[in-house]
């Protein structure tokens, strides 16, 4: 039980923190920048810059201290890379071996479909999350879940139907 | 083309996790749901990378703060102030304030003497190393509003990131956003070294730009820019060994002079030289012997004079 969730400078307090706004701040971050290596940079800039300054940081206003830290690196960065020379090290996007359409995906859409996976039912978002989420494949959840391969399947094929449809409702 | 067995209702599954490709997909939906599909595609892959744990990121974070700054380890007490503290307090910091803008416009310096580190932590946190006989002057009162630090002889710089660092000495300028950087600065020598970041010189109205590794140094008027192998991220004085790379030995003679604070004549020899090698900073024997033996110079030391011949 942490007594004092005030004391930002208190390891435990900090990583409760973190676990509670990090991902808000990276997706914060990523929407300005469109760039996962760059958020990644930002977004632990902003935690060290946290308990750097954690004497004056309330517990209350600690997400929007850590969204504007946030908010003035990138702001930073943009002005810094418009002064830079062309032939200096710019920064590099993330080379990935999935498409990098992805990263072009509007806020908006991104919203419709959390919304859609919420309100998939029960199983097909257990599924969903076991795969996409904890990366486990299709033999590992039927053996978690205690079903055969073949019912993995559908219950991801139907969810991924669903999520379609719903987007396209909401 | 691998033609899989499947079925009506599980081809998404096995599309969204590759077993399917995109052409085989259109091949069994309609245009329209097909772009709809790959839209979606790309938006559960941004999902997935936004919803990613972040244990490695509090990793990261927890380690930056374990390597860095000195001043966020420290714990701060928390005093509940009542009234009759709060008067005291109030006295003293009135005290306090008075005597703070009087010696707000001075200069504050700090010196190492011979053989001496001396580790200095400046206003913004940034860490300063000086070697020997070396000299570190900023202004309070300016510092608040630009990093401006004087140098005579030779320091090591961790500068905090933040506004512009500027390091002045007699030779040349040093400036730099946040970084780490060796500046040694003598009568006839000057060189900087980059260790990490950014670091830029300005030596005799010329501008040179160093990345890690990278050096400048301007030697009786010659001007050299050199990539180096640097094993260490820190000079070798820091660690107790001087190090020289092809230093006339009259450079290397005054390097010794400050480490132990001894004479050294060399009246006799020619200390023009080019020397390339190390002292160890511990013992005046033992180094004496590295520098001269190897240029095959006679010495004799008696009563912290050294008189060399050939």
């Amino acid at each position: 039980m942490i007594k004092d969730l005030k004391n930002i400078c208190s390891p435990k307090v900090f990583e409760i923190i973190f676990n509670t706004y990090a991902k808000d701040v990276k997706r914060f971050v990523f929407f300005k920048t469109r760039d996962l290596s760059l958020t990644e940079d930002i977004v632990q800039d902003a935690f060290v810059k946290l308990w750097e300054g954690c004497k004056g940081a309330s517990y209350d206003t600690v997400k929007n201290y850590l969204f504007t830290i946030a908010n003035n690196l990138f702001l930073n960065i943009v002005k810094h890379n418009k002064v830079i020379d062309k032939h200096q090290k710019g920064y590099v996007h993330e080379a990935s071996n999935e498409s990098p359409e992805f990263l072009y995906i509007e806020q908006e859409y991104l919203e419709k479909l959390e919304t859609a996976i919420a309100n998939l039912s029960e199983k097909q978002r257990e599924v969903f999350l076991l795969s996409r989420i904890e990366k486990k494949k299709y033999k590992e959840i039927a053996e978690q879940l205690n079903i055969s391969v073949k019912a993995v399947e559908k219950r991801m094929h139907t969810a991924v139907k669903a999520l379609k449809e719903k987007i396209e409702f909401i | 083309m691998e033609q899989k067995n499947t079925f009506n209702d599980t081809y998404l599954a096995e599309w969204i996790h590759g077993e399917i490709t995109n052409n085989q997909l259109k091949e069994l939906v309609s245009e329209e749901d097909y772009n709809a599909y790959i839209k979606l595609k790309s938006g559960i892959n941004l999902y997935e990378a936004l919803e990613a744990p972040m244990d490695n990121t509090l990793n990261s974070v927890k380690n930056r703060i374990k390597q860095g700054n000195p001043a966020t380890k420290k714990q701060t007490k928390i005093r509940f102030l009542n009234t009759k503290t709060i008067f005291a307090v109030a006295a003293s910091i009135a005290i306090l304030f008075s005597i703070s803008t009087f010696l707000a416009n001075k200069d504050v310096t700090f010196q190492s003497g011979f053989g001496e580190h001396k580790k200095v932590a400046l206003l913004d946190n940034s860490e300063v190393i000086l070697n020997a006989k070396s000299e570190l002057t900023y202004n309070k009162k300016d510092w608040k509003t630009k990093r401006e630090v004087f140098l005579k002889g030779e320091a090591f710089f961790k500068v905090q990131k933040g506004s512009t660092f500027t390091v002045i000495t007699d030779s040349g300028t040093v400036t730099v956003l946040g970084t780490q950087f060796n500046v040694n600065a003598q009568n006839n020598f000057f060189e900087v070294i980059c260790y990490e970041g950014k670091v830029k010189v300005i030596n005799k109205g010329k501008n040179f730009v160093l990345t890690p590794n990278k050096s400048v140094r301007s030697l009786n008027g010659t001007i050299t820019e050199e990539t180096l192998d640097l094993t260490t991220v820190k000079p070798s004085w820091i660690l107790g060994e001087s190090s020289f790379r092809s230093i006339s030995l009259k450079e290397v003679i005054t390097a010794l002079e400050k480490q132990f604070n001894i004479q050294i004549d060399d009246k006799n020899i020619d200390n023009s030289i080019i020397f390339t090698g190390a002292f160890d900073n511990t013992n005046l024997n033992i180094a004496l012997a590295a520098v001269f033996k190897t240029t095959q110079i006679n010495y004799r030391l008696k009563n912290n004079i050294v008189v060399l011949s050939k």
